[in-house]
């Protein structure tokens, strides 16, 4: 049976019970095995950029953990814009039988932006968890991930064909 | 704050002209006086972009921009263009132009030469391929000669090369680019023809000739570009085209040429 708990403050991010986050450390770290997917969305009316990038780890005992994030940045109406972030932590444990305890984690981050997209009041931050205690593995639907391993460096001799 | 990339020691891009414009017989772009991670949107000497790189959680995700690749005799600096970090999100092409200045080209046969590769992991999540071009320009920016790669139909690692001249479409051919392998290119502006040839950019493989075609009037040459044009949906593929030891060359006039002159010269000083 599926709860859902909605907290309206901000609140501290667990990894699986493993971790507590630290605020200084960034959701997702970016570097050469983490692609960001760009695309045109349409959000209050406005076409917009959105910007997506999800990792996940396995840890042995099976436990899934998927980090999600995205951003838009979208006009208020007056001149300005508003950024919305969402940085989403989705722990999936196994509970045996090929079933998992899901919990969702999604905060929302909200920044007002003047016309040069600069911050114009604090970030507000808000935090919705979603806990679902049995979900089948075939159901997970879990965020496709978005990194992968670099290619090395090390090209191999081609194949050239001539001009008949 | 600018994307640092690790694991590939993606090293600035530098730009290398072997010669002033004026009385230049080659320019060359190896971009090793470029630094890791440099962008080809004004970070490397000579080049400009003309799509602005995407940016999002306080971070820029290059699209084209350096790092070390080993066409043979190890890892140097080379041009990356493509997705692996981010992509257009209205799936735009990107170009990025070297300018090479050639003041003047009054002599027979200039040549353009590269070493090139695409990478492209068919086993990772992204799935779609892209296709990209090279073109050798005019000081007016229009594409004298053209080499496109278009991902093969039914095969996930090679790319199909056509060729073209004067902007017009370009002709298919019977050559190409298998994914993670290092070529060398050459299209020889010669009197009879516009030749293309390829081989190997480690020396392991012989160039050989995979297109003629007309032979066009070299009188300058403006610039060299390459392209990536997204063929996949937004965000659908991470491909990247790999360039380096760009070399543009006039040859220097032959003995017979420079004997002939200085006949002329010495007959017309002995005239009373």
């Amino acid at each position: 049976m599926k709860f859902k708990t909605l907290v309206l403050s901000a609140q501290i991010l667990m990894f699986g019970g493993l971790a507590t986050a630290n605020a200084d450390e960034p959701f997702i770290t970016y570097g050469p095995n983490v692609k960001v997917v760009f695309t045109q969305v349409v959000e209050d009316g406005f076409t917009v950029t959105k910007a997506t990038a999800t990792v996940s780890e396995t840890a042995v005992d099976g436990t899934i953990t998927v980090r999600r994030q995205t951003q838009v940045i979208v006009p208020d109406g007056s001149g300005g814009f508003t950024k919305k972030e969402t940085q989403e932590t989705t722990v999936a444990t196994p509970a045996g039988g090929g079933v998992f305890s899901v919990e969702t984690t999604t905060e929302l981050l909200t920044t007002p932006l003047d016309g040069a997209q600069a911050p114009t009041a604090p970030t507000e931050t808000t935090s919705e968890t979603v806990t679902d205690p049995s979900v089948n593995e075939g159901d997970l639907n879990l965020p496709a991930s978005t990194s992968f391993i670099p290619i090395i460096p090390e090209l191999d001799e081609p194949i050239v064909i001539s001009e008949a | 704050m600018k994307l640092k990339i690790q694991s590939l020691p993606l090293v600035g891009l530098s730009t290398l002209l072997g010669l002033s414009a004026h009385g230049a017989t080659s320019v060359t772009y190896d971009f090793e006086s470029e630094s890791t991670n440099d962008l080809f949107a004004g970070e490397v000497l000579g080049w400009t972009q003309d799509s602005i790189n995407p940016s999002a959680f306080g971070t820029i995700f290059p699209l084209a921009y350096i790092a070390t690749t080993n066409f043979g005799g190890g890892g140097t600096n080379s041009g990356h263009l493509g997705t692996q970090f981010g992509n257009t999100p209205d799936n735009s092409s990107t170009t990025v132009t070297g300018n090479l200045d050639f003041a003047g080209i009054d002599v027979a046969a200039p040549r353009v030469t590269l070493n090139l590769a695409i990478l492209d992991n068919n086993a990772d999540s992204f799935s779609g391929r892209d296709g990209f071009s090279f073109d050798v320009r005019s000081n007016s920016n229009a594409s004298m000669a053209q080499i496109t790669f278009t991902p093969t139909v039914g095969n996930d690692t090679t790319w199909n090369v056509a060729v073209g001249i004067n902007g017009a479409a370009p002709v298919s051919t019977a050559a190409t680019v298998q994914s993670l392998s290092g070529y060398f290119f050459a299209i020889d502006f010669g009197s009879s023809a516009t030749s293309f040839s390829y081989g190997s950019s480690q020396g392991g493989v012989a160039n050989v000739n995979f297109g003629n075609l007309s032979p066009i009037g070299v009188g300058n040459m403006g610039g060299v570009s390459m392209t990536h044009n997204p063929l996949a949906p937004a965000g659908d593929s991470a491909t990247t085209i790999v360039f380096d030891n760009i070399v543009a060359s006039i040859p220097e006039p032959s003995g017979a040429a420079l004997l002939l002159l200085g006949s002329a010269f010495l007959m017309g000083r002995r005239r009373p």
